[in-house]
């Protein structure tokens, strides 16, 4: 009964509030505010209209979220008009513009394996379609789930997609076996197909056979290619067409025996190529590189005029000693390099000196793991060589791949001299950062060596954590540590107290209690222990995190 | 008084909470009707609506018509296994929204949204966008301009630029 009753006034009132509010806006808009029924309690203040003021409000001003509500539900022809009312419209369009296939939903959780691949093509497809020939401009397909997706529906994809006009163009294909490889359609680049503006292109687990009848990439500002199949002579030629290039990077492309580039590369600054493992030759002369990286020591390189090279990341993946090589070759090839960065796995012989130089290199670091020598016993103090050949450096890091106790302890061994050679000083060495820092002998003579020779030292950092796995996570912890890199870090952290902490030098004030207790009180914490005042060198000595020691 | 108010409940059975406006003019209504604002609903599950709730931000004028477009649309809820009422109100509903969205001034608009951004009414703001959307349908730049009185801070050359990008949208 009562609930009828309360229905049948419900609709009453419907009607009574749709009146007032009809007259409240008419009120309004004659700049007059009536009263509402509802207002219990109104102060008089008639005269106060907010109408007149809000006025002045324009649409831009509207907080951002909202805005992009209201782009959210406008049809992309309008929102493209839009886009060229002011700049904070174009803002809000471009996000609009841009296709993201890899925003859609590909894993749903109900789906078989086998029904993933055609649910997500069906989803690209339906997205690509309501997307066709409205001016995209960015244009991403990641296609890990379809490692069987048929060629004829990618192609007909980027016939769809691909207009004057697009700017960026990213194809991944799933790196799984594949029934049959996707061969890139180049010819969607000419510009007769519209692909002549793209700046930046990146193709991924495919094929790409470029023709000469192509003609130029006027546009192609960015090009990398990762496990992609392609000769030597298909990209040199490729590229003698893109004038516009300014960064390359080839990696994982094991067809490509010789890359040489047969004409000049004016605006190349950026260059990367790695993990070829066919390469040999690296042909190229391009007068503004200033970053080069390169994969392995072998391969034969000519750029040009090499004197331009400032950055040089040599990172050695299939070759042993790739420290070695590039104390001993690199300042030949490219001498004036101001930061150098080189990776070796497998560093097995000492580092010697030589008497070439780097005179220019201000940064270095190097990332050492002797992956196959078995019981590791790389000589770290022979690193001085690189110390001692870069007059002008200010900053070394040291990243020492730590998985097991070292048989080479100082704290074993009897207590022999430690080694020192008397050479000019480091005049200008600031900052050094060792981790996976260990306790053996070289460690600390390395460690020494830089104490007493670096007479402009600020700060140096003792981590006895392995960097690569403290980078793996990004959460300020790190992965656990075997339990020989958790007894190794223990004896280095000991190894520092006993050798290198007298070496600070004399006006360091160094606090060795808090060094013993940290490490007594076995809190797995990461302890640091800095020194400032009154000094001007800074040591911290960094124990592993708890998260170190969750396995030990 | 206003505890009093705050307390007291309609024959329906209803609660009431008292809502205040940034000048100070209050309103009274269910707190079925006022959860439609996941702001206030989320207040009244923490139990901090006894003295009234203040709405700084939002103009009384403005608050009247939330608080009606609320009303309106409390019953859609309730009365939801009732299909003869249902169909009736929606009709009525959907007149009343598009009369009411039609009717504003930028201005009023925007103020509106605005409010049902703060006091999160999913419907509400929806609808507001909506109509903003609508209203740069088949505008030219210049008119959007106009329309909402943008400032157009392109130079000539970007603004010939941008226009050349988006040229496929001019076509018709």
């Amino acid at each position: 009964m009562n609930g009828k009753r309360k229905r049948s006034s419900g609709t009453m009132e419907t009607r009574a509030i749709k009146c007032r509010t009809m007259q409240l806006l008419h009120e309004l808009q004659i700049n007059e505010l009536g009263a509402s029924a509802k207002i219990i309690d109104a102060p008089p203040r008639r005269g106060d209209i907010s109408t007149g003021i809000m006025r002045e409000l324009p649409l831009d001003k509207l907080p951002e979220d909202i805005l992009h509500r209201v782009y959210s539900l406008m049809p992309l022809k309008d929102a493209a008009r839009a886009a060229c009312v002011s700049h904070g419209f174009l803002r809000l369009a471009k996000r609009k513009l841009s296709l993201y296939a890899e925003d859609v939903p590909l894993y749903e959780p109900a789906l078989k394996v086998d029904d993933m691949e055609s649910y997500a093509i069906s989803k690209i497809d339906h997205i690509i379609n309501n997307h066709s020939g409205i001016g995209v401009k960015v244009f991403k397909l990641q296609l890990f789930a379809c490692p069987n997706i048929d060629a004829a529906v990618l192609d007909k994809w980027f016939v769809h997609v691909i207009k004057a006009g697009i700017k960026e163009l990213s194809l991944e294909m799933s790196l799984c076996k594949k029934r049959t490889e996707y061969n890139f359609p180049c010819s969607i680049l000419s510009s007769k197909a519209g692909g002549g503006t793209i700046q930046s292109l990146f193709l991924s687990s495919c094929s790409f056979h470029p023709t000469v009848a192509l003609g130029c990439n006027i546009s192609l500002t960015s090009l990398h290619l990762y496990e992609v199949h392609i000769s030597g002579e298909e990209i040199g030629q490729f590229l003698s067409n893109s004038f516009a290039l300014e960064r390359l990077v080839i990696s994982d492309c094991n067809d490509i025996i010789q890359f040489k580039v047969p004409c000049l590369m004016q605006q190349l600054k950026y260059l990367q190529v790695t993990k070829c493992e066919m390469l040999e030759v690296i042909s190229i002369d391009a007068p503004k590189l200033s970053s080069f990286i390169y994969g392995d020591v072998g391969i034969q390189i000519s750029l040009g005029d090499p004197l331009q090279v400032k950055d040089i990341r040599l990172m050695g993946y299939n070759q042993p000693n790739t420290i070695c090589f590039a104390r001993t070759e690199l300042p030949s090839i490219m001498p004036n390099v101001e930061s150098l960065i080189v990776s070796s796995t497998d560093e097995m012989i000492s580092t010697p000196m030589v008497p070439i130089k780097f005179l220019h290199l201000k940064l270095l670091e190097i990332y050492l793991a002797e992956l196959l020598a078995f019981p590791p016993n790389y000589d770290f103090f022979s690193l001085v060589s690189f110390l001692d050949g870069s007059p002008a450096l200010e900053t070394f890091i040291l990243h020492v791949k730590q998985r097991c106790e070292r048989r080479d302890s100082i704290l074993d061994g009897e207590h022999t001299n430690l080694r020192q050679i008397l050479h000019p000083r480091h005049a200008n060495l600031q900052n050094v950062t060792i981790t996976g820092f260990n306790s053996t002998k070289s460690m600390i003579e390395l460690t020494s060596h830089i104490l007493e020779n670096a007479p402009s030292l600020k700060c140096i950092t003792l981590d006895t954590a392995n960097f690569y796995d403290k980078n793996l996570l990004t959460m300020g912890e790190c992965l656990p540590m075997r339990k020989g890199g958790i007894l190794e870090a223990r004896k280095a952290f000991d190894a520092a107290k006993r050798y290198i902490a007298g070496k600070v030098p004399a006006h360091v004030e160094y606090n060795k209690e808090a060094l013993i207790e940290a490490h007594k009180a076995h809190e797995a914490v990461r302890r640091c222990i800095e020194e400032e005042a009154p000094s001007s060198v800074k040591l911290k000595v960094q124990e592993p995190c708890r998260e170190c020691n969750s396995y030990y | 008084m206003a505890a009093a108010a705050a307390e007291a409940t309609t024959d329906g059975g209803g609660k009431m909470i008292i809502l205040i406006s940034a000048d100070g003019k209050r309103f009274e209504v269910t707190e079925a009707v006022a959860s439609q604002s996941q702001l206030i609903s989320n207040m009244i599950e923490d139990d901090c609506t006894e003295n009234g709730v203040r709405l700084p931000n939002v103009d009384g004028d403005i608050l009247t018509m939330v608080v009606d477009y609320c009303n309106m649309h409390a019953g859609d809820a309730a009365a939801a296994g009732d299909t003869m009422k249902a169909s009736s109100t929606e009709e009525e509903l959907k007149k009343f929204d598009a009369e009411l969205v039609q009717a504003l001034e930028n201005p009023v608009l925007f103020k509106l949204i605005l409010a049902a951004n703060f006091l999160n009414i999913k419907s509400l703001l929806d609808m507001t966008c909506q109509r903003v959307a609508d209203m740069m349908s088949g505008k030219t730049p210049e008119q959007m301009r106009e329309t909402f009185s943008i400032e157009n801070d392109f130079t000539p050359e970007e603004e010939a630029a941008i226009r050349q990008e988006n040229a496929w949208a001019f076509d018709d």
